[in-house]
């Protein structure tokens, strides 16, 4: 696989385990565990993404 | 006051760090067990792998070990000893994502030891967040008087 894509991968890996994690301790039965992992996988995925793209545009910005 | 009986939680935190989703198992919360248990074991062996199973060891990373690697119980103890012999042949290419990998997973079993605690102190995060909810919301107002008949009309004829 494509190195970039192999890192998306393993990020993605990362964020769903910590979801599954952080589903599990808030909530009880199978459907509200699978709706806070949900939830906090894409919490969790967004910020990041967003704190990355955040730092790339600033390096963009340093360097212009 | 809180009168509910809780279980005492020492022995769901040991097997919750014994065996990840061991401990909800334990104090019988199926789908927290199972979802713990199916986030923490692939990640932890995962990142072993991606690491060429060498990584888990407190001869060769002994901070690591004692610092991170000791919250995966059991696992941890399994991959130490079965791979005390392993020797470095070559440098895999996503070593540094398979470190990470492991020690992720043992740090998401202290949260789930850490929910387990919580679960037995003070009961399901559901319970939790309806006894909040009631909480907040004002006291109930008294229930309205019934309606009173209305007041009796008389027609004043003449003057």
């Amino acid at each position: 696989m494509d190195r970039p894509l192999l890192r998306i991968a393993y990020f993605l890996i990362a964020c769903l385990a910590v979801g599954m994690v952080a589903g599990a301790c808030r909530a009880t039965t199978l459907h509200g565990v699978l709706k806070k992992s949900v939830e906090a996988f894409v919490q969790m995925a967004g910020w990041i993404v967003a704190i990355a793209v955040s730092i790339w545009l600033l390096s963009l910005v340093t360097q212009a | 006051m809180d009168q509910i009986e809780r279980p005492s939680p020492f022995l769901p935190v040991f097997l919750a760090w014994l065996v990840p989703g061991a401990g909800h198992l334990k104090i019988g919360k199926l789908w927290p067990g199972v979802f713990t248990f199916a986030a923490i074991l692939p990640l932890y062996v995962g990142g072993m792998a991606l690491a060429g199973f060498e990584n888990v060891s407190w001869e060769r990373y002994p901070v690591y070990f004692w610092a991170i690697h000791v919250f995966g119980g059991a696992l941890t103890g399994a991959a130490a000893w079965l791979t005390r012999g392993a020797t470095i042949l070559e440098r895999m290419p996503d070593k540094d994502v398979g470190v990470l990998f492991t020690a992720v997973a043992c740090l998401l079993n202290v949260i789930a030891i850490s929910d387990v605690w919580s679960r037995c102190r003070r009961g399901d995060p559901e319970d939790r967040a309806k006894a909040r909810a009631d909480a907040s919301q004002p006291p109930a107002a008294p229930p309205a008087p019934s309606p009173s008949p209305p007041p009796e009309t008389r027609e004043i004829v003449g003057g």
